[in-house]
């Protein structure tokens, strides 16, 4: 008992040991596994902003560089040529807002598409000629800060001066608005996306604002000086206007809660213009992403577990039905064998008994060869011996006579009990009248009969019918009942024979009042030699084989024979036979 | 005449203390001292007075047991009979017979069992025994001399050779 409690305690011990060590390293694993995926999911938003700032920056460039080359090309032309040149481009490349063309007097003079250039707006009558006259005397090209547009929203505004040698021609301004580089580069990345997109100029002023369209073209500097707030987005903020990339966590403050996000940021050059792209993203992205992975893991794990376990049980169920089959039919072939075992046990006990039995009938047979040989014998050296009575040698003689006669007997019996035995006793089936086969069986036995004072009563109903069976074998049958009664009735006792009809049989009873038969031995008195060694058997002659060759013989014609008994009083052997129908013979 | 043989030997004893006392007694004297008849006497005497060795059979078959008889007594013996087990007890101890030749299958008693009372008893077990049985069997041989029967004989037998047996057997336990 105590063993026992000991053993609980133990495995309690190990139990937790266990499942604090899965859990510790189930905690280090996702530990693991989050910071592998932040570091993925980062790159992957800094490799986006990097993306789409090249993009941004190239596409930009590309829009400047066609109109330097235009200015380079045209610069010797008129201004017709000039202008000409800008509906081509205008139509033939995408994103531009509007080219004009300003005179060196800061007069706009032509523009494409017409309807948006302002003929005849004076950059120095409106004061605001610094790009012109930078771009002029740098005779570089310039950009000036996205600013807003008279239609709204921002615009770049690119100003490249026309030089034909020396000679000042003018400036062509090409206005790019934001919206046009934004929608293409920076709208498309957060759709179907948490989080947002956001765009700034070197001096914080916001380009676009994919979560706040109204904070376009304010600067998050000054609205974070309002709210005085957001410390960790400052930070990223001037970062960005540093030129720098990477990535980057802060906590935002909502106006209900905070939640981190995670802003991977990448600078925009474009000629003399810094801008930086910003995706920003809340950290519950990576959780949800990395919920995501654990989730098909454990739909994989379970599908793993249920098909294992399902195989698994499958297989037990199969081993257990197999078993279970196997085991019935172990124990119906060991039943098998059992009843087997016990069937060869009986056959082999028969067989002694067999084998016994016909050891003992030899050597019973032996004894009754031999005894009438030896009174023979006996009898023959006295008749030699000289000194032998004329009363000695006639009773010598007699002996041997009677001998002769027993052994005749015995012979004949042991004849008949072998073609019985062997089944080769040929039976000459006829017609029998029974009165007549008593009769003549009585008159055989009569003289045995009178010499015991033994009474004979025959009761022959007078309409008996006929049996069918072999005359000479049912006389002997009769006359061996008859003898074995005469052998075992005392004197002045009493014999009758009996006969009656019944289901198409006939039976006959021969009883009579000798000392009786136990009943265990009822069956055993048709065996050979049964009671052969009592003097009663001798003394009348018997061979102890009659019953045995009755019983053979009424067999043989289909018939039953069988005795009753009852101690004292008398027996009674009874056996029945076919009728005789007439007209079937055989 | 077997309730007579019943009182025999009281009688016997008597019959021969008298005589011992007075050769001379006459038989009638002698049956009327011991109330019997004198013919009674006679026999008893005859019986008292005869020196043949006497032999007991025991054998169920008169038809063997009666050549054999009127053999052994043409040999001068004088030869009793008894046909079954429990006769042949009474009759060993009645008549004290020199030799006993014994069937084995017999009513009753087998040989076996006659042979083993009779070896068992002191008063008896001196008395030699020839076994005689029409079985053969090595086994029934050994079993009848180890239960102390003195000889065995087969049947059918040779009567020379049974006599010269029974000859010898006499001398070998003649005290």
């Amino acid at each position: 008992m105590k063993l026992k409690r000991d053993n609980r305690v133990v495995i309690l011990v190990i139990c937790i040991i266990l499942i604090c060590t899965v859990t510790s390293l189930g905690f280090k694993t996702h530990g693991e596994v989050e910071e592998i995926v932040q570091e993925q999911f980062n790159e992957q938003q800094l490799l986006l902003a990097r993306q789409a700032s090249l993009g941004i920056a190239g596409f930009a460039d590309e829009r400047v560089t066609i109109i330097e080359i235009l200015a380079r090309d045209r610069s010797c032309d008129e201004i017709d040529n000039l202008t000409r040149c800008f509906k081509t481009i205008y139509e033939e490349t995408s994103g531009f807002y509007s080219i004009e063309f300003i005179e060196p007097n800061g007069v706009v003079v032509y523009g494409y598409p017409e309807d948006r250039a302002p003929i005849g707006y004076d950059l120095y009558a409106e004061n605001r000629s610094s790009a012109f006259d930078s771009a002029r005397d740098s005779r570089k090209t310039k950009i000036s800060r996205p600013t807003p547009l008279f239609e709204g929203g921002l615009g770049s505004f690119i100003w490249v001066p026309v030089y034909e040698g020396e000679d000042f021609r003018g400036v062509i301004l090409a206005i790019i608005r934001m919206s046009t580089i934004t929608d293409r580069f920076l709208t498309p990345i957060m759709q179907n996306r948490t989080g947002y997109v956001y765009m700034i100029d070197h001096k914080g002023k916001s380009l676009y604002d994919g979560a706040k369209r109204e904070a376009i073209g304010k600067n998050y500097l000054k609205m974070l000086n309002e709210n005085n707030r957001s410390d960790g987005w400052l930070k990223i903020l001037n970062e960005q206007m540093n030129g720098s990339e990477g990535t980057a966590v802060y906590l935002k403050e909502g106006d209900e809660s905070q939640s981190e996000q995670i802003v991977a940021y990448a600078p925009v050059r474009w000629r003399n213009q810094l801008w930086s792209v910003a995706i920003s993203v809340p950290a519950s992205e990576v959780d949800h992403l990395i919920r995501s992975v654990y989730a098909k893991q454990m739909i994989f794990l379970g599908t793993v577990i249920a098909i294992i376990l399902g195989g698994s049980l499958g297989l037990i169920m199969m081993f257990s039905r197999w078993n279970k089959t196997l085991e019935a039919e172990v124990k119906s072939k060991n039943a098998d064998m059992i009843r087997m075992n016990k069937e060869l046990v009986l056959a082999n006990k028969r067989l002694k008994e067999l084998d016994k039995l016909k050891s003992d009938f030899v050597s019973m047979v032996s004894h009754e060869l031999k005894t009438p040989l030896a009174a023979m014998r006996t009898s023959a050296q006295v008749l030699n011996m000289r000194d032998a009575g004329e009363k000695t040698k006639a009773e010598m003689l007699d002996i041997i006579l009677r001998n002769i006669d027993r052994q005749t007997n015995l012979v004949n019996d042991l004849l008949d009990l072998s073609r019985i035995e062997s089944g080769r006793m040929k039976l000459k089936m006829g017609c029998v009248s029974l009165d007549s086969v008593i009769a003549d069986s009585i008159e055989s036995v009569k003289q045995a009969a009178i010499e015991k004072g033994i009474k004979l009563n025959v009761e022959l109903p007078e309409d008996i019918s006929s049996v069918k069976a072999d005359r000479e074998r049912l006389t002997q049958v009769i006359i061996n009942l008859l003898n074995n009664a005469i052998k075992f009735t005392p004197r002045s006792g009493e014999i009758s024979i009996k006969t009656r009809e019944l289901n198409g049989q006939v039976e006959v009873k021969v009883s009579d009042t000798g000392t009786g038969i136990p009943a265990e031995d009822l069956d055993k008195v048709f065996e050979k030699f049964y009671q052969a060694d009592s003097t009663l058997t001798r003394e009348a002659g018997g061979t102890g084989l009659g019953l045995a060759i009755c019983r053979g013989i009424i067999e043989a014609h289909n018939g039953h024979i069988w005795a009753e008994s009852e101690l004292g009083k008398g027996s009674t052997f009874i056996f029945r036979l076919e009728k005789w129908v007439s007209g079937k013979a055989g | 005449m077997r309730e007579g043989k019943m009182k025999l030997d009281n009688n016997d004893r008597r019959i021969v203390e008298m005589l011992q006392k007075d050769a001379t007694l006459s038989y009638s004297a002698i049956a009327e001292q011991l109330n019997i008849t004198e013919s009674e006497v006679e026999k008893r005497i005859r019986r008292l007075s005869d020196t043949r060795t006497k032999i007991l059979i025991v054998d169920d078959e008169l038809d063997t047991l009666l050549p054999l008889k009127r053999a052994l007594e043409m040999e001068d013996f004088n030869v009793i009979e008894a046909q079954d087990g429990v006769e042949a007890l009474e009759k060993v101890r009645a008549e004290i017979p020199d030799l006993v030749l014994l069937d084995l299958m017999l009513p009753k008693l087998n040989g076996f069992e006659v042979c083993q009372q009779l070896k068992q008893n002191e008063a008896t077990s001196n008395i030699p025994i020839i076994m005689l049985t029409a079985k053969g069997d090595t086994s029934d041989k050994i079993e009848g001399i180890e239960i102390g029967a003195d000889d065995y004989v087969t049947k059918p037998f040779d009567l020379a050779e049974l006599k010269a047996r029974i000859k010898a057997v006499l001398r070998r336990t003649a005290p």
